[in-house]
Order: C-alpha cells, then sequence, then structure tokens
C-alpha cells in the first residue's frame, strides 16, 4: 500500500449501495425487420445475398460482410439445417441454477453463411454434433416477430 | 516500430478476490505511486496517460472521467479505451511512435468485486435482438464454443482439465495471485456443471486489482532504466462479431494479431524463438485454442502438449507461468496487463522462484472475454 493510513479493522469498512434502472428500445433495422416480419407472416427464414461475391448470410445484412456490398436481395431458406454445436445450460442469466440443462445448439443452414442460436429439444442419445435439425415455430396467431416465434429446434 | 519503446517502470496491487480496504481509485492510486517510483519519475513528468476499462465493469458511464486524479494526471492528457490493457499498449506504442511523447503511463484495474450482478453485466454484452431474449447465462457462448472446439479438434476435456491443473499449481508460486490452488484432475472433471462441457473450474474466478506502466521512448528508456524491457511487436484484431458466424474451433483474433506481431518482432518459429508464453486462459480450453491459433502448437495438439508436460514450468515453453486468469484471477480490462507484468518480471530475471532460466523474449496474449472476438498479443523482450 501507498498510503499514509490504512484501515485497520473489518469494523470500519463501509460501502456505499448503488442501483439505476437502464431500459433500451433496440430498432430491428432493415434486415432485422425483414427478417421477423417474414418469420412472423409467413414462417420462413430469410438470407441476405450479397450480389458481388454472392454469400448468403443469416442472420441477414444490409452489407456484405465479405465485401462490403451494400444488400437488397433476400431469399428464403429451409427451416432445416445441421447442429454445429450445443451446450446443456446449467444457469440463467443471472445466475440462477436450473434443475435440469437448457440444452442450446448454433444451427447451420446449406449453403449459408451464420446461423441461428437457438434452445433444442432433442434425445439427449440424438444429441450430437452434425444431426439435422428443424425449427418448430410458433403458431401463426402466437407469433409476434421475435426471437421467440421460434419454440426450438428439433431432430428430422 | 518506428522507434524502439519500453517499459521502464511497473506498479501492480497484487490480486484479491474482494478489496473493501480500498476503493477503485486507491487501488490505482497504489498501482501508480508503485510504476512512477520505479520508473524514477514524478506523474508530471508523464507525458500522457492512458486507461483501459469497460463502463458497466466500473458502474459509471463515460468512466473516462472518473480516471485522472489516481493517476496524478489532473490538467494532464488523458484517455480511456474500452479495450484490454494489451491494446491500449499498442495504442501507448503509437503515441510515442509519433514523436510527440517520450513517456506514456497505462493503467487496467479490476473492481470486479464492486459489482453485484456480474451475471447481469455479463448477459447485457450479448446480441440483444438475436441471443440475450434465450435468457440463458453467457457463460453458455464459452460452452457453445468448447464443445465444438474440443470435437472438431480432438482434444479433450481432461486435456482443459490439465490446463487448470498447471495454472492454479504455478499461481502457488506468485504471491500476486488470489485463486492458486493444489487440485487434481479429477477435481476439475468433477466440479458442478456451468453450460456443458464448460464446468465450475474450467472458468476464472473474477479478482480485484490494478497496474500501471510506464512506457517510454527509446532515449528515454536507456536514460531511466538499466533493465528496459522492449515491446519488438504489438497488435490486436477483432475476429468475426457475431457468434452465430464464428468457426469456434480456432480463434481468428488471435491468428491475425500472432501473425502481425511476430512479423514486426522478427520471430519465426514461436516454439523456438519465445522463451515463455502468458496465453489468455479465462476458460481453460481457451489456452489451448489460442495456442493452436497463434501458432505455437499444431491444431489438435495443444492438449498434448499440456499433457506431456511442454508448457509448463521447466518444459520447452512454459505457458502461464504466472498462473493465468485461472490462478491470478480474471480482472477484465486489467487480464492482457496482469500478463505483461509477469512477461516483464520474467525478462529482468526478477520473477522469484517461477523465473524461467535465461528468460529473453516472451509472448502476451489477451483476449476481451464473452462474448468478444477481439484479442491482442505483445512480444516483449530485454534484448
Amino acid at each position: 500500500m501507498s498510503f499514509k493510513e490504512t484501515i485497520q479493522s473489518n469494523i470500519q469498512l463501509s460501502y456505499f449501495e448503488g442501483q439505476i434502472p437502464v431500459n433500451y428500445q433496440y430498432t430491428l433495422g432493415v434486415a432485422g425487420n425483414k427478417f421477423f416480419e417474414t418469420l412472423k407472416q409467413k414462417g420462413e427464414f430469410i438470407a441476405s445475398v450479397c450480389s458481388h461475391c454472392g454469400v448468403k448470410t443469416i442472420y441477414p445484412l444490409i452489407y456484405c460482410e465479405e465485401c462490403f456490398n451494400p444488400i437488397d436481395t433476400y431469399v428464403s431458406i429451409e427451416l432445416e439445417g445441421e447442429l454445429y454445436s450445443f451446450t446443456k445450460c446449467y444457469r440463467d442469466y443471472q445466475g440462477n441454477t436450473y434443475d435440469e440443462p437448457h440444452v442450446i445448439g448454433l444451427i447451420r443452414f446449406d449453403g449459408i453463411k451464420g446461423g441461428i442460436i437457438h434452445r433444442l429439444n432433442i434425445n439427449e442419445k440424438d444429441l450430437k454434433l452434425g444431426i439435422r435439425v428443424k425449427a418448430k415455430l410458433k403458431p401463426t396467431n402466437k407469433r409476434t416477430g421475435g426471437l421467440d416465434d421460434i419454440v426450438c429446434f428439433e431432430k428430422v | 516500430m518506428k522507434e524502439r519503446v519500453a517499459i521502464v517502470g511497473i506498479g501492480v496491487t497484487g490480486f484479491s478476490s474482494v478489496s473493501p480496504s480500498i476503493s477503485f481509485k486507491e487501488l490505482t492510486y497504489t498501482a501508480a505511486v508503485k510504476a512512477y517510483h520505479e520508473a524514477g519519475l514524478h506523474p508530471k513528468e508523464i507525458d500522457s496517460f492512458i486507461t483501459a476499462s469497460e463502463d458497466f465493469m466500473e458502474g459509471y458511464s463515460i468512466f473516462d472521467e472518473y480516471v485522472p486524479d489516481q493517476m496524478g494526471a489532473v490538467m494532464r492528457p488523458v484517455q480511456t479505451v474500452t479495450a484490454d490493457f494489451i491494446q491500449a499498449l499498442g495504442i501507448g506504442c503509437m503515441m510515442i511512435n509519433t514523436g510527440r511523447f517520450r513517456t506514456i503511463a497505462v493503467e487496467a484495474h479490476s473492481k470486479a468485486s464492486n459489482v453485484k450482478t456480474l451475471n447481469e453485466v455479463k448477459a447485457f454484452a450479448l446480441d440483444p435482438v438475436y441471443i440475450r431474449p434465450l435468457k440463458e447465462n453467457a457463460d453458455f457462448l464459452a460452452g457453445l464454443e468448447m464443445k465444438r472446439f474440443l470435437e472438431e479438434t480432438g482434444n479433450t476435456e481432461e486435456q482443459c482439465a490439465e490446463v487448470i491443473v498447471k495454472n492454479k499449481a504455478n499461481a502457488l508460486n506468485n504471491p500476486y495471485a488470489a485463486h492458486a490452488a493444489s487440485l487434481t484432475i479429477d477435481d476439475v472433471l468433477s466440479s458442478p456443471p456451468i453450460s456443458l462441457p464448460l464446468k465450475e473450474l474450467d472458468a476464472a474466478k473474477p479478482a480485484d486489482g490494478a497496474i500501471m506502466i510506464v512506457l517510454a521512448s527509446e532515449k528515454e528508456a536507456k536514460a531511466l532504466c538499466k533493465k528496459p524491457i522492449w515491446i519488438r511487436g504489438i497488435s490486436w484484431f477483432s475476429g468475426q462479431g457475431n457468434p452465430w458466424c464464428r468457426d469456434f474451433a480456432y480463434a481468428d483474433y488471435a491468428q491475425l494479431a500472432a501473425q502481425k506481431a511476430f512479423a514486426m518482432a522478427g520471430i519465426a518459429n514461436p516454439l523456438k524463438d519465445l522463451d515463455f508464453a502468458e496465453i489468455c486462459d479465462e476458460y481453460s480450453y481457451k489456452e489451448l485454442q489460442h495456442l493452436e491459433s497463434i501458432g505455437i502448437a499444431r491444431k489438435g495438439e495443444a492438449g498434448f502438449l499440456t499433457q506431456t508436460g511442454v508448457t509448463k514450468l521447466g518444459g520447452l515453453l512454459p505457458v502461464n507461468v504466472s498462473g493465468g486468469s485461472l490462478g491470478v484471477g480474471h480482472t477484465y480490462e486489467a487480464s492482457g496487463g496482469m500478463k505483461v507484468v509477469e512477461a516483464v518480471m520474467q525478462l529482468r530475471h526478477e520473477a522469484g522462484i517461477r523465473q524461467i532460466p535465461n528468460a529473453k523474449t516472451g509472448l502476451v496474449q489477451s483476449w476481451r472475454g464473452v462474448p468478444t472476438a477481439t484479442g491482442a498479443i505483445a512480444i516483449l523482450s530485454n534484448e
């Protein structure tokens, strides 16, 4: 320590409590809006397509990550893809533990860059990298245009 | 680099899981006094100051405004970078290379124990539209990456456990370390699950502490210091930002930063040219993934090198002799700083019982943690 005076006793320790609410509205943007509107209305995923280098990307973007070309082309893609990785998550965002783990996976789609990270509902014995999985969506009248319109991914 | 830049003073508080008798400013002040004492400089003789910090970990927005006084930098040019310490060190080097600054002080600290809702702060870093609505703990991204890394490279959970056993044992030799322990592989493998295959002991635990380093131009360094430690290469990169686009098997940011830093420093064969490496091990598997991405180990071989003792103290290339983040503690933006301090002590041959004999050149690496794909590398040398 570099101090002339230091705290020498536990009973002298003190602190000040501080908290402040912070709230946001995150705009989805052009591409995000298109993705979630298509999901809500048609029950489909879309990818953006770069007219310059041909790369298709999910989640869609209005620019190409590879060549920075502006994008205005989108295509519907299959709800089915391949399980790229998964994890059995035992804690929520506040650190509370689950009795049963939530299984979360990264799903890749054929010929598309990127993927979707979402919940899996797959039997333990079938849970392996590389298996084919398909999105289970909420019924049309329950969809709100957000990530939770996807219920989970299941084994095909 | 245009002009060689050296580290001429280090100040470190040591690390602990809590620090209730001292404020974050007093923590920094402690490190600053030590660094200035070593460098033989009063802060008024330092040309500019940099702090590496992240607002949410500090509990202040625009944290820049809360850093000058404890560094002796009131009425002086100060900047805060939202990045790891090694990135701030790189900015310091570039400032000296402009020829307008002779000396720069670089600071980072962790007061993680001040954060009552650390899980929420980590979750707040997740993408609010595409990931955060899942309401999972941010560590799940590490679990997702670890699973793919192990499957694709053939490294194993047991080899990850070897990393933890090694680093926590190394930390027993480091008086600065907060989380040193003598563990067995079984202790690690049987620790509670966080996000499998990631377990409790796979993740570095937070620690409090502060680091200050004084940089100087070559001319100043030779006048100020008997054992200047030269920064021979330094680089940082951001890789694939969106986690759903990542490869997971390797760390693009580490590979890119290594290529650049090695080219600057003239490192052709890292295993031969380096005497030690301080690698980001915020999670056990990251040490293995980083070693392979940097090119110290071939793909799929980092676990084997660990198991066969290549990376232990006394091995061909000791890795995280300090104890790493697993042993010393996870200090967030100060993580790279803790590793730089270790490198300086090794290169000055002042590392005591963990000294690597005849150490001449070392590598330090940082990663900004979940959910980022950003990291930095510096090559330090006493020659």
